[in-house]
C-alpha cells in the first residue's frame, strides 16, 4: 500500500542521469539512424536510463521468457525504429537532471554505480554464477533507491545525509524509515518491480546491506547475490574512494570480503580484484563513455554547476537568461554588450557544442545563435534543444547573413522562433527579444505553478503516509500497533485461504516484564520494550509483519510459513533477544521472551482462533521455564499426520 | 589641419566606416568606455587567422576551409566597420559557393591588403 503510494512519486518525480550521457543522448536523438552497440554503451552507465530501457522491452519479451535484464538485450527487442522513438523519449525525462538535494553527492553516486556494475560483471564471470551481463545491471542499479529518495524528497533527504552519521551502516536507513515512511532499499526493491527485473534481484537488493533479514531462505539466489553485491559494493568504494583522494591508500580493503564473503582463495581473490581494476579502466578510457569516475578525466570536463549557482526563479526585473552563440568573438562580444546593456543576463558560447552543454546545466529562457558555426550550426543547435524538455521552451533567435535569407524556411522547420540579418542591428534584436519576453513570461508562470502542484501532491502524500502512520504506530516502539496488525492478519488470512498457501503468527513476551517494572521504573520498562521491538523489527525476516500487541506482547505474521518454519525465525528471534545487552546508566542487562508458534489449519474458524492457539504456545512455553519456543498442538498433530 | 577624425562621424578613416566605430563607442557608453578598445583588440587578434584560412585554404586547394574563413571575417569585419573588407569577403563566399574559384586569388589578394589597411586604421583608433 505505502509502496505502490511511493512508486507514483517516483514516477511524477524525475531521476536525473549524469550530464555527460544526458548530452550524449540528446545528439544521438538527432540523428537519423543509430548504431545500437553506440546506444547501448552510453546508456549502460546511467541507472536511471537503464531502469527506464528495460521497462520499455519488457512487454516485447516473449511471455515464456525470463525478463529483460540487459541493456544489450532491450535494444536487440526493440529493434531500430523503436529504439529511435525510445532514445527520443528518454533525451526527453532526461535533459539536465535536477540535482536537487544538496547533500547527496551525484557525481559519486553514478561513479559508485558504475564501478560496482563492473564488479558484479567481473565476479559473477569468475565465478561462474550465471550471467555476467544480468549481474552487470543488478550492480548498476542496487542503489537506485538512494537516488529516488533524493529525486523524491530533495529537501527532507538532504536534512537527513547531513544529520546522519559517518560510517555507520544501517543508520541512513533508519533515519529513512523514521522521517519518510520507507527506506532505500524497499524503494530500490520496489522500483525493481516496476521494470520488470526478476525477484531475486529486488530481494538481494533488499538484503546486501544487512537492513532487511531475509524472508524466505529458500531463494539461494537472492541471498547468494546479496554477498556478491556486498563484495562489488566494497570494490566500488574502494576504488572511488582511492580515485577520490589520487591515491593508492586504502586499497586493497575489499580482498578480505571476497575471500571471506564467497570462499575464494586468496589468489583468486587477488585474481578478480585485478580483474575488476582492469575492466574498470578499460571501460573508463574507452575514451567516449562520458561518465566519470571521479579521476583525471573529470579536469577536462565541463565544470558542473552547483545546483545552487542555477538560478532557478524568475528574475526580478524585466532580463532573461540568454545564451548568446557565435563563432566569431567580435560578433559575440558585441552581442554579449548588447544584451547586457538592455540588461538580461548573459551566457557566451562560440560553438553550438558547447552552448548544447551550456543549455544542458543551466536554465536559460532564450538563445541568440549564429547560423554558419563549425561542427554544430545554429539551426542543428535549435533541432537539437528541441529534443531536452527544458531547451523547448527556450525562445531562439537565430541570427542570419543576408545571402541567407532565402533559406529562413528551413530555420523555422527546425523550431527557430525569429531570425536578425547580420550584422544585426540592435534595436531590432532587442524588439525581437521582448516580443520573445512577453511569450516566455506567460510560460514561466504556467511552469512555477506546475512545480508548485508537483510539490504540493508530494508533501500531500508524504503527509498522508505520517497520518496514516500515526493512527497504525505504537507510539512508544514506532512498531504497528493492534489495530495494524489486525489489518495484516486478516490481509494474509485471506490472502492464505484463497491461495492455500500456509500461514503462521508467533506470539512474543517478554518474561517477567512485571519484575523489570516494579524493580527498575517505568522509564526502564519503556527502554526494554523498546530495544526489545528493535531486535524483532531488525531480525525479522522480510516479508514478515511485527506489531506490538499492548503490554509486553508482540505479534510476528508469517506470510508463506509453516509452524515448523516459523518456528526455526523464532528461535533465532528468542536467541538474539537473549544476546543482546540493553544499558542504561545505572542499568545494564538482557531479558528474555517466550514464544508461541501457531499455523492456521483448515477448521480454524478465523483469527482469533488462530491467535489463541499461539497464546496457548506462550502458556506452555512460560509453563516449561521461559526463554523459549514452543508449538502450538494442533499445528504439530497436522504436520505429524501430513 | 583636419579635424581629428576619431570625432567626425561623418569622417571614414580609409578602410573604417566612422559611423560604425560610434554606433559602438555609444554601445559602450559611459558605464563601459573600453568596449571599443576592447573590440578592436579581439579583432586584430582574431582577423589575421581568417585570413590565414583563406590564404592556405586557396594554396593548399582546400576550399571549404577559404569559405568559413570569408564567412567569419565578413560579419565580423561589418561588425568593427571594415566595410570595404566585409565586402571582398563576402564575394569570396559568393565565389566559393558557385563554384568560380578561378577569381579567388585576385579576390584574396584584395582582402589581404584591405584588411592590412583596417588594422592600421583600427590601431590609430585604439591609441
Amino acid at each position: 500500500m505505502i509502496k505502490n503510494t511511493f512508486e507514483e512519486q517516483i514516477l511524477m518525480g524525475r531521476l536525473p542521469s549524469s550530464p555527460g550521457v544526458a548530452r550524449l543522448l540528446v545528439e544521438f536523438a538527432r540523428r537519423e539512424s543509430l548504431s545500437p552497440a553506440e546506444i547501448a554503451s552510453a546508456i549502460r552507465v546511467d541507472p536511471a536510463l537503464t531502469g527506464r530501457l528495460l521497462k520499455r522491452a519488457q512487454p516485447l519479451s516473449p511471455a515464456s521468457a525470463k525478463p529483460v535484464e540487459t541493456v544489450e538485450a532491450a535494444i536487440e527487442l526493440l529493434g531500430p525504429r523503436e529504439l529511435l522513438l525510445a532514445v527520443r523519449d528518454l533525451s526527453l525525462v532526461t535533459d539536465d537532471g535536477p540535482r536537487e538535494c544538496p547533500n547527496f553527492d551525484y557525481e559519486r553516486y553514478w561513479a559508485t554505480s558504475l564501478a560496482r556494475a563492473v564488479a558484479m560483471e567481473v565476479i559473477v564471470r569468475s565465478t561462474l554464477r550465471g550471467s555476467p551481463e544480468a549481474a552487470y545491471t543488478l550492480g548498476l542499479l542496487a542503489d537506485i533507491g538512494r537516488l529516488a529518495l533524493a529525486s523524491v524528497y530533495p529537501s527532507e533527504y538532504s536534512a537527513l545525509l547531513a544529520a546522519c552519521p559517518e560510517g555507520q551502516s544501517g543508520a541512513i536507513s533508519r533515519l529513512e524509515r523514521e522521517h519518510l515512511e520507507i527506506d532505500h532499499a524497499e524503494v530500490g526493491a520496489c522500483l525493481f518491480e516496476h521494470w520488470g527485473l526478476r525477484r531475486s534481484f529486488a530481494r538481494a537488493v533488499c538484503l546486501y546491506e544487512g537492513v532487511h533479514a531475509p524472508a524466505d531462505t529458500e531463494d539461494a539466489e537472492a541471498l547468494d547475490l546479496a554477498g556478491v553485491l556486498r563484495c562489488a559494493q566494497q570494490l566500488a568504494e574502494e576504488r572511488v574512494d582511492s580515485d577520490d583522494r589520487r591515491t593508492s591508500a586504502g586499497a586493497d580493503r575489499a580482498l578480505p570480503h571476497l575471500r571471506d564473503g564467497l570462499g575464494l582463495s586468496e589468489e583468486a581473490a587477488r585474481r578478480v580484484h585485478a580483474e575488476v581494476a582492469r575492466v574498470l579502466s578499460e571501460r573508463i578510457a574507452s575514451a567516449w563513455v562520458p561518465i566519470g569516475i571521479p579521476s583525471a578525466a573529470r579536469e577536462d570536463a565541463t565544470p558542473v554547476v552547483e545546483p545552487d549557482e542555477v538560478d532557478t526563479s524568475p528574475r526580478s526585473g524585466k532580463g532573461l537568461r540568454i545564451l548568446a552563440v557565435d563563432d566569431d568573438p567580435t560578433s559575440l562580444a558585441q552581442l554579449r554588450r548588447v544584451l547586457e546593456q538592455a540588461g538580461h543576463d548573459v551566457k557566451c558560447a562560440s560553438d553550438g557544442i558547447e552552448a548544447l552543454q551550456i543549455a544542458l546545466q543551466t536554465n536559460l529562457q532564450a538563445v541568440v545563435a549564429d547560423w554558419m558555426m563549425p561542427q554544430m550550426d545554429g539551426v542543428e543547435l535549435c533541432k537539437a534543444l528541441r529534443f531536452i524538455q527544458s531547451g523547448r521552451e527556450m525562445f531562439f533567435i537565430l541570427l542570419t547573413g543576408r545571402d541567407q535569407e532565402d533559406q529562413v524556411v528551413e530555420a523555422y522547420d527546425s523550431g527557430v522562433d525569429e531570425y536578425v540579418t547580420k550584422p544585426f542591428n540592435p534595436k531590432i534584436l532587442l524588439a525581437r527579444i521582448r516580443a520573445g519576453q512577453r511569450v516566455m513570461e506567460l510560460k514561466e508562470e504556467v511552469d512555477i505553478e506546475r512545480q508548485v502542484t508537483a510539490q504540493q501532491v508530494r508533501e500531500l502524500g508524504l503527509l498522508n503516509r505520517r497520518l496514516r502512520t500515526a493512527a497504525l504506530t505504537d507510539p512508544l516502539t514506532g512498531l504497528p500497533n493492534r489495530r495494524c496488525a489486525w489489518d495484516r492478519l486478516s490481509e494474509e488470512w485471506q490472502n492464505s485461504t484463497r491461495a492455500g498457501t500456509p500461514m503462521a503468527v508467533m506470539m512474543v513476551d517478554i518474561d517477567t516484564f512485571k519484575n523489570v517494572n516494579d524493580r527498575h521504573g517505568h522509564e526502564i520498562g519503556d527502554l526494554v520494550l523498546k530495544e526489545v521491538a528493535e531486535v524483532l523489527r531488525s531480525r525479522a525476516r522480510q516479508g514478515e509483519g511485527v506489531a506490538r500487541l499492548g503490554g509486553e506482547e508482540f505479534v510476528v505474521v508469517c506470510p508463506n510459513s509453516t509452524a515448523t518454519q516459523a518456528a526455526v525465525g523464532a528461535e533465532r528471534l528468542r536467541a538474539a533477544i537473549e544476546g543482546h545487552v540493553i544499558h542504561s546508566p545505572g542499568f545494564s542487562t538482557n531479558v528474555t521472551v517466550s514464544l508461541g508458534v501457531a499455523e492456521r489449519t483448515p477448521d480454524m474458524p478465523g483469527i482469533d482462533a488462530l491467535l489463541k492457539a499461539a497464546d496457548a504456545a506462550v502458556y506452555l512455553a512460560k509453563s516449561a521455564g521461559r526463554n523459549q519456543v514452543k508449538v502450538a498442538e494442533s499445528a504439530i498433530g497436522r504436520e505429524l499426520s501430513a | 589641419m583636419s579635424p581629428d577624425p576619431t570625432n567626425d562621424p561623418s569622417a571614414s578613416l580609409g578602410a573604417i566606416d566612422m559611423q560604425v566605430i560610434q554606433g559602438l563607442r555609444d554601445l559602450g557608453g559611459d558605464d563601459e568606455p573600453e568596449l571599443l578598445a576592447e573590440l578592436i583588440e579581439i579583432f586584430l587578434e582574431d582577423a589575421p587567422q581568417r585570413m590565414k584560412d583563406i590564404t592556405e585554404g586557396l594554396a593548399g586547394g582546400d576550399i571549404k576551409r577559404v569559405e568559413r574563413g570569408a564567412h567569419t571575417l565578413k560579419s565580423s569585419s561589418a561588425n568593427i566597420g571594415a566595410l570595404g573588407l566585409s565586402d571582398l569577403c563576402r564575394r569570396i563566399v559568393e565565389s566559393t559557393r558557385t563554384n568560380r574559384t578561378q577569381c579567388l586569388p585576385e579576390l584574396c589578394d584584395a582582402s589581404a591588403r584591405s584588411l592590412a589597411e583596417a588594422e592600421t586604421a583600427l590601431r590609430s583608433l585604439r591609441s
